[in-house]
């Protein structure tokens, strides 16, 4: 501390020690905003300065002497000063690669050339090219180094954000989110209206973030939201209509019906089973069969008659494709802005309604901002306030086995036509009662019955005070709050059977024995059910800052010394429901959701969390001739979440920038090589990767086992050993990048080489059960990232009316475990359930790697069978077979300008990853899927196998048949095992495609109202190929948004395309 | 230049002028971060109970000729062949590891607070647990495990080697026992209301159980005699002052009702939930014809017990219809099976009163387990005493367990005297009292506990249970289980150590 107070004094004297007399002003741009880093000079002088960062300058200069003001990227203009104040406004041309102005860490804007580490910037008009409703499927394909994951294809929006790859095995991976500089969740990254944001820059490695502390190892996405215009006051206005159609279905049979392994015929044949949930009966051959057991019919006076339905015993086209609807996104955008020289105000309101592929799944966003700002002389007041209301109303489980309404639907024998199921009340054959299948539900009954519905309200805000007493000193304090408040609501309706149901489902046909199945166990039905959590999270934080600067000849110099402090406050109550059990009540009556009305004990849980932080930093940047850079910084974090002798932590971050084509005059005026700047950047940052009071055990009365009872009360130790020893996370990170603009800035390149290790892994870990317990918190383990990131821009052609410019981003990341802990070679991280295995950390191996169990097989990599069933078995030891995370990451974009016509495309390639297809197992299970008609549902050898001779050795099998039948087969022993469902992952999308138009001036001209219109035609996800051996779904897809993606399941809907038009109007 | 330290103090004294305790937020509002012994023991004790009956073991009652499948669902063929994978019984090695852990941390605590009657009531209840899990797994994590984040990959102990200790353990449990004065009440300790006599007597119950499950192995011998000679010497006390007599079985009763997640576990399992929903197993399982039988030949009114009546067909009993499905029949298309959906492994005469209920208590080990553990053992000349009159008493036992409860104090005994004599339940008529013996252990522990008879039939080879009738069924009914896929998932290189694991040949040490 006596050091920093040393230079601090240091500084101001040399501030004193100037003369009294000085004019000041502000530079600004024709939109009235201000010009960062403008260098104002005294014409015929060696007397120069430079703007701030918010543009303003002060210079000491005699009266009537005139000043040139230069700036990056605008028209050089000179002013005759009159009076102590100068207001300077400069037009825009185009900028120089090094002089263009980011954003960094606490908002701080600094010229590229002065930054020693990677940044990407995404401009509003890049962002809303494809007019992607939310912001991170916008992202997608558009930055190096930048993974974007869209999980699913609902209406939901779930996205996983990941920066240079994974560093931490199970803790938190994601960027954070940081817009106008309040720190936010991630999670709202979807929650912003996009159209409000003027650009985003993506700061990707620790050097760049360390200042944000111990919440930014892994990057973060710094958004800055539109501002006023300084000028006239505007109005902009937009709508979209988007359309969402099935783009890939998983590949199904369509030649074999009903049956479950209800007994085979004399000869050995399965027979058709009229209520089968399995498709592995008979072919189809058209003629007519029932569907389902008879239906008992009955009349408003209780009579009844029974009824078949006979329906064609032949596949239905489409008959699955068509059960989805085209989903319609509506998206209306209004914005108000207006200003003057010392203020500024911005307001927005956005409508978004969307309805999902899903049939009756909708979702809506409707969003409100305000952003202002006023000076008052040496002060500046701003505040932003975004209010966002968003819901979501969409499918729950079915009524019979908890299970999601697209298994339902594809598992649905091929002649099953769901169109002729959609009246559930009135048509027989569609209710509970009357539905065919004795095991899966109706999913038009589930989609009417069954609601998830979700309403989160959230609150972003920030108010800043910022004080600049002197020309080289500013003070500021922010105060942030956001919050959100969801209430969560899933509720099932009963079901009453009718007594025919119950008969013919106990009696059944006398050519089949009785079906039973689940309206028999659950007659005469089932109650209501469902559950309601409200879960509460709000973040408060200070933020205190003070920036000096001062130039010393050659040499500019910032300091800026920090200290915030927050505190995250999260509350969840559940009605209904306990987490711990994931017992759900039933209700005699939902409509009240009082616990009156709760079958047996009514259910709640409660759960509360408080974390705080505190974090004080310094960071200096020192720059040298305007070529040379160093910047370093030292933050210090104590962390509530840690005991109290881990809880304090230091880490340093240190970057070089060289302009070297400044430095070098013999590079100066080159006419190939324009400009170029080399960075080298070093930063650790501590991450504290777990939830709050995750260092001690707990004690819990154990829900699971009925605690607490009427007259005995008793303790449990907590599922998981916790652990008082954690400490912090520990991410460093080295990077070298190159960035080089060539033929008068027409060809940009940035490339980056950087690796990072990332130690003392906070993990809670699977560990054997014969510990005590399955899961230990655990510091551990170190994971490296070595990567390469290219950033290619180019204007092929510039002409008068025609541009064409083309980007091409790539990324590779060689990501390597390197240790886990002593004696300790791999860990699994998530288990993949019933398949086995599951993702792991191996030592040596990438992270995340897929393990599965795979079939037993002799030294020559041939399934071992049974030399008298023909049969296989599974190996219980997984097998490894790849990485889930893409090494290689591809993103091409092209953007074609003719006159008014402008074209843009996104296309974006993966490889290099693999993906356990998880669904295929469901899928084999009924027998709908291609996979397992292969053999024409016929006993087969096994290709590529053999079997033990009887003395040991393997010989070839070409003879020994599988002794069992396809249901048997497929359903039971083949679905078991998890290397028959994995494949590459590799893929490529057309993630956006854009025409637009923008209405000639003369057109407009007419109207006076409207300065500028534009009409586009835009399409997202229009194409995706994918590995021919890939016969399931969409490998992007997951079954969590969490590290382990990798695993798909039946819970992901098909993949969409998107396709629609845009109208924008200026006024 | 004052304003500007004002300012700087003030971004200081945010830094510094937090209350101390600002950060101190590691103790969690919302549970209790430490606890006492005795407040561990009720929730271990449940636990224990509900092991007896664990669904993950449910496919054992079909190999054992309890259940059969029902004919209404296309059941994996694997595991009605014999055949199944390394899923089948892993959540019942993670329920005993889980449970065991919980008495290792009653003995710790207890160690710490010097109580030692709860850490003679913890050793015994671990040694009871391992003992379960030697006789399914043989060598397993013994003396590498229950160290929590200290060992994360215990390696496996030889299973005469885990035996071997536990029965150490009961000795110094039974020592901690003998020294102790404090108890806890009924409403800390469910299986004995803290009766220091009974605890001593169910350590050696167990004791007893150890020994006799090596009684086959003639090279155990020496071992035993030992044991006996050193730990019940006649000077020392008679056969019923050393174990657990009539009416004092080891069982547990936290209070059942019938809500979900507080019914008997046998009850919430395999019969029905709280809105009196049958549970899945319900559906899945039926009774077995070779149990119906069984029971049905000797006028053996148990059978209402095991099974619930169908309304019509199969054989009559006392007014009732009673219908068992043949094991392995299901999917085969050639034997003729019961359509009826009502003949449930959960006992109780349609439209009368149920013989199970929610409510019920939950042996961990009744006291005709014990009783029938002394049979044997005064049958095999270990003890003086009358065997045939231990033997009689652990049938009583069993039919009052069965049907007092519901029927009336004196109803056991009178069904008891019911039976038709035959030499499956008679002791003058048995020529092979052992086999008599476990027999009727069989007859009593159906619906009870899933993992003795296994286990004894395993050692004796009793009661001779017909094999399945699939024709693609294994060659014999299996004699252990395969480690977890979970171990193999996260503790490899020990479990994997253990070498291949057959379930037809890879027997328990124990076993002839």
């Amino acid at each position: 501390m006596r050091k920093i107070t040393l230079l601090l004094s240091m500084l101001v004297l040399s501030v004193l020690a100037f003369a009294q007399r000085t004019v000041s002003g502000t530079v600004r741009d024709e939109k009235g905003e201000p010009i960062p880093f403008a260098t104002i000079t005294q014409v015929g002088k060696n007397n120069a300065t430079q703007a701030d960062a918010n543009g303003v300058f002060s210079l000491k200069i005699p009266d009537g002497a005139q000043l040139r003001i230069t700036a990056s990227g605008h028209q050089e203009q000179t002013v005759t000063v009159s009076g102590n104040t100068v207001n300077a406004t400069l037009a825009t041309t185009q900028a120089q690669l090094a002089e263009v102005v980011v954003t960094t860490a606490l908002g701080i804007r600094k010229q590229k050339k002065e930054v020693g580490y990677s940044t990407t910037q995404v401009s509003s008009k890049d962002l809303t090219l494809g007019r992607s409703p939310n912001v991170g499927s916008a992202l997608s394909g558009k930055v190096a180094g930048l993974s974007i994951i869209q999980p699913n294809s609902g209406v939901t929006n779930d996205v996983r954000i990941n920066l240079r790859g994974n560093r931490s095995l199970l803790g938190n991976n994601q960027p954070i989110l940081v817009v106008d500089g309040s720190i936010i969740n991630i999670n709202y990254l979807n929650q912003i209206n996009p159209n409000d944001i003027d650009n985003i820059n993506i700061l990707k490695g620790a050097a760049s973030t360390a200042l944000y502390g111990n919440e930014a190892s892994n990057g973060a996405i710094v958004i800055t939201t539109k501002k006023g215009s300084r000028n006239a006051p505007t109005i902009t206005a937009s709508s979209t209509i988007n359309l969402e159609s099935i783009s890939l279905m998983p590949k199904l049979q369509n030649e074999f019906g009903s049956y479950g392994g209800e007994g085979l015929d004399a000869q050995g044949r399965s027979s058709y089973i009229p209520y089968e949930n399995q498709s592995y009966g008979p072919r189809y051959d058209g003629h007519l069969v029932p569907l389902g057991n008879p239906v008992r019919v009955y009349n408003a006076d209780g009579t009844f008659r029974d009824s078949t339905l006979m329906v064609p015993y032949a596949a239905v086209k489409n008959g699955k494709r068509n059960f989805f609807n085209t989903g319609v996104t509506y998206q209306h955008n209004v914005a108000f802005s207006t200003g003057d020289a010392t203020g500024q105000f911005y307001i927005s309101a956005e409508d978004m309604r969307r309805s999902g592929t899903v049939p009756d799944d909708k979702s809506a966003r409707n969003s409100f901002r305000i952003n202002a700002s006023k000076d008052i002389r040496k002060i500046s007041i701003s505040a932003n306030i975004n209010y966002i209301r968003s819901t979501y109303d969409i499918v729950g489980p079915d009524v019979n086995q908890d299970r999601a309404v697209y298994w339902s639907v594809l598992n649905a024998p091929a002649h099953v036509d769901f169109s002729k199921f959609k009246d559930v009340v009135n048509n027989p054959f569609a209710t509970p009662s009357g539905y065919f299948n004795a095991y899966y539900g109706n999913p038009w009954w589930t989609i009417k019955n069954s609601r998830q519905t979700d309403t989160r309200d959230n609150i972003i805000s920030n108010a800043r005070l910022e004080y600049r007493p002197l020309s080289w000193l500013s003070a500021s304090y922010t105060v942030n709050y956001n919050a959100y408040f969801d209430e969560y609501a899933y509720h099932r309706n009963s079901v009453q059977y009718n007594a025919g149901a119950k008969f013919y489902a106990e009696n059944g046909f006398d050519i089949y024995p009785a079906s039973g199945g689940y309206k028999t166990s659950n007659y005469p039905g089932v109650t209501q059910t469902g559950y309601r959590e409200r879960y509460n999270y709000n973040r408060l934080q200070g933020d205190f800052l003070l920036n000096l600067h001062h130039d010393f000849s050659k040499f500019t110099s910032v300091l800026l010394l920090g200290q915030t402090t927050y505190q995250i406050r999260t509350d969840q109550n559940d009605l209904g429901y306990d987490p711990t059990t994931g017992s759900v009540n039933s209700y005699t009556d939902i409509s009240v959701w009082g616990p009156a009305y709760a079958v047996g004990a009514p259910l709640s849980y409660h759960y509360e969390s408080t974390r705080r932080t505190i974090g004080a930093f310094a960071d200096l940047t020192l720059g040298y001739s305007g070529w040379a850079f160093v910047h370093g910084s030292l933050r210090n974090d104590w962390d509530s979440r840690l005991e109290k002798n881990n809880r304090s932590f230091l880490y340093p971050a240190v970057d070089v920038s060289v302009l070297f084509t400044d430095a070098i005059p013999a590079l100066k005026n080159n006419p190939v090589l324009t400009s170029g700047k080399v960075r080298v950047s070093y930063a650790k940052v501590g991450q504290v990767n777990i939830d709050p009071y995750g260092t001690r055990d707990i004690y819990t009365a154990p829900a699971s086992l009925g605690f607490p009872y009427a007259t005995v009360s008793g303790f449990a130790v907590g599922s998981r050993f916790n652990n008082l020893d954690i400490k912090p996370e520990f991410t460093a990170e080295k990077e070298i990048g190159l960035e080089l603009a060539w033929l008068k800035n027409r060809l940009l390149t940035d490339f980056a080489v950087f690796r990072t290790n990332t130690t003392n892994q906070t993990l809670p870990l699977g560990i054997s059960a014969a510990t005590g317990r399955t899961q230990a918190y655990l510091n551990i383990g170190e994971v490296q990232n070595t990567g390469f990131e290219a950033d290619i821009k180019g204007t092929l052609i510039r002409s008068r009316n025609f541009t064409w410019t083309a980007g091409v981003n790539y990324s590779y990341i060689q990501n390597k475990v390197i240790s886990i802990a002593p004696g300790v070679n791999e860990q699994q991280l998530l288990s993949a359930g019933g398949l086995g295995g599951g993702i792991y950390a191996i030592v040596g191996q990438p992270y995340p790697i897929l393990k599965t169990t795979d079939w037993n097989r002799d030294d020559q990599g041939r399934i071992i069978v049974d030399k008298s069933t023909g049969l296989p078995t599974r190996n219980a030891t997984p097998t490894a077979y790849g990485t889930t995370q893409a090494p290689n990451r591809l993103g091409l974009n092209t953007m074609l300008t003719y006159k008014n016509f402008t074209a843009g495309a996104v296309a974006e390639f993966r490889s290099g990853a693999v993906v356990l297809n998880a669904i295929g197992a469901d899928l084999d299970f009924t027998g709908v899927s291609t996979n397992n008609t292969k053999f024409n549902r016929e006993k087969f050898v096994i290709p590529n196998s053999s079997y033990d001779d009887g003395t040991g050795k393997y010989v070839a099998n070409t003879s020994v048949a599988t002794n069992t039948d396809a249901w048997n087969f497929f359903g039971n022993i083949y679905n078991s095992v998890g290397s028959n469902y994995v494949t590459s992952a590799d893929f490529w999308k057309l993630r956006e495609v854009s025409i637009g138009y923008n209405l000639p001036a003369s057109f407009l001209g007419k109207t006076r109202v409207i300065k500028a219109a534009n009409i586009s035609l835009v399409g997202r996800d229009l194409f995706i190929w994918t590995v021919k051996e890939n016969i399931w779904t969409d490998p992007e897809f997951s079954n969590t948004t969490g590290n382990g993606t990798g695993v798909t399941n039946i819970s992901q809907t098909p993949s969409t395309r998107k396709y629609g038009i845009s109208l924008n109007l200026t006024f | 230049m004052k304003k500007y330290l004002i300012v700087l103090l003030l971004g200081g004294s945010l830094l510094s002028g937090c209350k101390k305790n600002f950060l101190d937020l590691t103790e969690n509002p919302n549970y209790p971060s430490t606890a006492t012994a005795v407040s561990l023991l009720a929730p271990a004790e449940v636990k224990t109970a509900s092991i007896a009956v664990d669904p993950g073991l449910a496919i054992v009652n079909v190999w054992m000729g309890y259940w059969a499948f029902s004919p209404n669902y296309a059941v994996n063929q694997d595991s009605r062949d014999y055949r199944f994978t390394n899923t089948l019984g892993q959540s019942t090695f993670t329920n005993i590891y889980s449970n065991a852990y919980d008495y290792q941390k009653i003995i710790d605590f207890a160690v710490a607070q010097s109580d030692p009657a709860l850490e003679g009531m913890g050793r015994t209840m671990k040694s009871f647990l391992m003992q379960w899990a030697v006789d399914i797994w043989n060598n397993v994590p013994y003396s590498q495990a229950f160290q929590g984040t200290v060992n994360k990959a215990p390696a496996y102990d030889d299973g005469r080697a885990v035996y071997e200790a536990i029965y150490d353990n009961l000795t110094v449990a039974i020592n901690k026992l003998k020294t102790a004065s404090s108890f806890p009440d009924a409403s800390q300790d469910l299986i004995f209301g803290g009766n220091k006599t009974k605890w001593i007597k169910f350590a050696n119950t167990v004791k007893l159980r150890i020994l006799l499950r090596q009684s086959g192995r003639a090279d155990r011998a020496s071992y035993i005699t030992s044991k006996l000679a050193a730990d019940f010497p006649s000077s020392g006390g008679t056969i019923s002052s050393y174990f657990l007599q009539a009416g004092e079985g080891a069982v547990v009763n936290p209070g059942y009702v019938n809500t979900d997640l507080k019914q008997n576990p046998y009850y919430a399992n395999f019969g029905y939930n709280a809105a009196g929903t049958k549970t899945g197993n319900n559906d899945f399982y039926k009774a077995s014809s070779y149990s119906v039988n069984f029971y049905f030949l000797q006028n053996d009114l148990r059978l209402f017990y095991v099974a619930k009546p169908v309304s019509t067909g199969g054989i009559t009993f006392f007014g009732y219809h009673f219908l068992g499905n043949e094991m392995g029949s299901q999917g085969n298309g050639a034997v003729t099976y019961s359509d009826n959906l009502d003949n449930s492994p959960i006992g109780g005469p349609s439209g009368g009163i149920p013989y199970r209920s929610a409510t019920d208590p939950q042996p961990v080990m009744g006291d005709f387990e014990s009783l029938f553990l002394q049979a044997e053992a005064v049958q095999r000349g270990w003890f003086a005493g009358n065997a045939k009159t231990i033997f009689n008493q652990a049938q009583l036992q069993s039919f009052i367990f069965d049907f007092d409860r519901v029927d009336g104090a004196g109803s056991g005994a009178a069904y008891q005297a019911m039976l038709t004599a035959t030499p499956d339940n008679n002791w003058d008529m048995a020529t092979d009292k052992i086999k008599l013996i476990i027999t009727q252990k069989w007859a009593a522990l159906n619906t009870i506990n899933f993992i003795e008879p296994w286990t004894e039939y395993r050692r004796t080879g009793y009661p001779p249970i017909p094999l399945s009738s699939s024709g693609s069924r294994g060659p014999r009914i299996p004699v252990r289980l395969k480690y977890p896929q979970t171990e193999y998932d996260l503790n490899g290189a020990n479990v994997n150590s253990q070498g291949t694991i057959d379930q037809f040949t890879s027997k328990i040490w124990w076993m002839p």
